[in-house]
């Protein structure tokens, strides 16, 4: 098991590297499909503590299952967000955990997802399609979207 | 129509109830933390396990069992309650025929009020919530029958739902009765229902009936001027149509049987009888038959026409279409309550213990020299059981082969009336289980037991069996003299699920233990 104070520097390490992903795309003016999906992969990513450069994982189930599971193998007391979230429904740390994830996202960009279609999305490419569509009910967003290509 | 068990689905509609905090605060009515804690979260958390709970109820959900999409009863910490969501879901709740029912925190107030406004069997959802007993108490409190039930396990809510279906299945039983004399019991089966008002009532069995002179003048072609019993009206006598069908199900009787004992006309008279029934059926919109075989038999128009019943029952059962032999109403529901559970085709008969005493087997009907050969086989002679009548199918493991099996005249002198005889030594261990509703519809046996071997393979007459070995003859004996002669059974051990069955239709059990 890692050091505790060594594992707090490298998540606010990813963290960092993380918001700077969501940064890049609040700065960006005119925001294509193709740059919010780069931009997101990395920023989920991240704050999953995985290297963008080398995870070829596109499954978000998948991918926050082995984050769950690699923090729990590292220092299980670090999930505490995800388990004070389970609250008294009988929810998982693996629900908690895409929850809280998704709710970074809403609040780093200040949309409301359709929380249906977010928890369902299948693949990192699903969940900037959600957010896509949520940015273009966003009086703030939806004039920055410029729509070539398939989005 | 004949509406099959299989064609009546349990409609299970998933109604979830959750809550929205609009503002960032910790307290008793709160937990969490970090971003739990912002506006936004709960939505998400709600989604989440209500797409999981769907997912898992697509998967678990048996046959028969049709989830539709599901309600989401909201509100914010406001603790706001709108009546334009119950006028949102009144349509849609009316449509279900059960609730499945799942709230997070702060809502149980808005469950509550949804399940009385909208009173429906529901079942909680069996993990982790402490909302299963709140709503379990609340409810028997409010009213006592309220069927509210809360598993704690996903399989024991699969159990559920499967017993829920067959329940509605026997609600939606409706039985085609040929009679000659009385409407209630036959000179043969009085231990069938001795009251169908009452039936109906408690079990929601309807009866419809057809006059048995009436179905003899069916079975020829129609005449301009009407049948005799009917002069001038138009009926639904055997057609063209009709006749192409029956040969159809001649030449597969015959090219499926290991050996054919009959002459093709004769088989096709008992085939034609089969059609009309389902003819009438269909009319009658009914999912169950039974005549009376001994009153019809004595108007010697079964020997004029030259056809038994056995066949028509025999192909029902095996279409998973509950058949009595003797106008035994009570046996078309024992068989319906076996199929609505395990999907399979019935077997019924007369059944007793067959007693070893002083050395040797106690004389019976079902019992010569061939069975008695086989059962001293086995080296047991203990806890012997057997079901006999000519009625069974070709296929009771419900795959797609089939069986081997003969086909017997029932009449020696003549060789008319097609019997099935399946050969059950092919199936010697395969697990039984048994059943049959008492007359007064309020008892119900449920047994076990075990196939040993076929019985009266080489006769005619009702002489088919099935010898199968219980657990305890004489408990076994005891449990089913409260409901009766015939019973019927099915492959498998569907006596939980007969057991959850008896429970929600309110009636007595006696399980042979």
């Amino acid at each position: 098991m890692l050091d505790r104070a060594e594992i707090k520097k490298r998540i606010q390490y990813h963290r960092t590297l993380s918001d700077a992903e969501g940064e890049l795309i609040l700065k960006e003016e005119k925001i294509e499909f193709s740059f919010l999906n780069e931009h997101l992969r990395k920023y989920i990513l991240y704050r999953l503590h995985f290297d963008p450069a080398v995870e070829t994982d596109e499954d978000f189930n998948s991918l926050l299952k082995r984050s769950l599971e690699e923090a729990m193998a590292f220092h299980p007391d670090l999930l505490a967000e995800e388990r004070a979230a389970r609250s008294c429904d009988g929810a998982s740390t693996l629900v908690t955990k895409k929850a809280l994830l998704l709710q970074s996202i809403q609040r780093k960009f200040d949309i409301r997802l359709d929380a249906f279609k977010a928890v369902e999305g299948k693949t990192l490419t699903d969940i900037s399609k959600v957010i896509w569509e949520a940015m273009e009910q966003s009086p703030a967003w939806k004039d920055r979207l410029v729509y070539a290509g398939n989005t | 129509m004949i509406r099959k068990a299989a064609d009546i689905k349990l409609k299970v509609l998933p109604v979830y109830a959750a809550a929205e905090h609009l503002y960032y605060y910790e307290g008793p009515c709160r937990f969490g933390q970090g971003e739990a804690l912002q506006p936004g979260f709960d939505g998400i958390m709600t989604a989440q396990m209500i797409s999981d709970y769907n997912a898992k109820l697509k998967e678990i959900a048996p046959e028969g069992v049709e989830i539709m999409d599901h309600i989401l009863l909201k509100r914010t910490d406001n603790w706001d309650n709108n009546e334009a969501m119950y006028d949102e879901f009144a349509s849609v709740a009316a449509e279900a025929d059960v609730f499945f029912a799942m709230n997070r925190i702060a809502v149980d107030d808005l469950m509550e009020e949804f399940l009385t406004r909208f009173p429906k069997t529901t079942v909680f959802n069996p993990h982790g919530s402490f909302s299963s007993t709140v709503h379990y108490a609340s409810l028997k409190a409010y009213n006592p029958d309220y069927e509210f039930i809360a598993p704690i396990t996903w399989e024991t809510t699969i159990k559920i739902l499967r017993t829920l279906r067959a329940r509605k299945v026997i609600h939606n039983t409706r039985i085609l009765c040929i009679t000659r004399f009385g409407s209630n019991t036959s000179f043969s089966s009085v231990d069938a229902f001795h009251n169908h008002e009452d039936i109906a009532r408690r079990l929601g069995v309807r009866f419809r009936f057809v006059n048995l002179h009436e179905f003899f003048e069916d079975l020829h072609p129609a005449l301009p001027e009407g049948n005799i019993t009917t002069p001038g009206r138009k009926t639904w006598n055997i057609d063209d149509n009709d006749m192409e069908e029956v040969k159809k199900i001649t030449d597969e009787l015959i090219n499926g049987a290991e050996n054919n004992y009959m002459d093709r006309e004769q088989l096709e008279k008992s085939v034609k009888a089969f059609v009309l029934v389902r003819k009438l059926m269909d009319f009658k919109d009914c999912n169950g038959f039974t005549v009376p075989c001994p009153d019809a038999c004595s108007t010697r128009r079964l020997n004029e026409i030259g056809f038994t019943f056995c066949l028509t029952h025999s192909l029902n059962m095996e279409d998973q279409i509950p058949s009595a032999c003797e106008y035994d109403t009570a046996a078309v529901v024992s068989q319906q309550m076996l199929i609505a559970v395990s999907g399979k085709s019935p077997y019924m008969g007369n059944t007793i213990p067959v007693v070893y005493e002083d050395g040797q087997f106690a004389p019976n009907f079902a019992l010569e020299q061939e069975e008695i050969d086989k059962l001293l086989a086995t080296g047991d002679t203990s806890n012997i059981y057997y079901t006999q009548h000519s009625v069974s199918g070709r296929n009771y493991h419900n795959d797609n082969k089939g069986g081997k099996y003969d086909l017997r005249p029932f009449a020696l002198d003549q060789g008319f009336g097609a019997t099935i005889k399946y050969d059950f030594d092919q199936d010697k261990g395969q697990v039984l289980t048994l059943c049959r509703i008492s007359p007064d519809g309020k008892k119900l046996f449920i047994g076990k037991g075990e196939i040993i071997c076929s019985g009266g393979m080489n006769r005619g007459n009702c002489s088919h069996s099935v010898f199968y070995r219980v657990k305890d003859q004489y408990n076994t004996y005891v449990n089913q003299r409260i409901a009766g002669n015939h019973v019927s059974l099915v492959y498998g051990d569907y006596t939980d699920e007969l057991s959850h069955l008896a429970d929600m239709l309110g009636l007595e059990k006696y399980i042979a233990e």
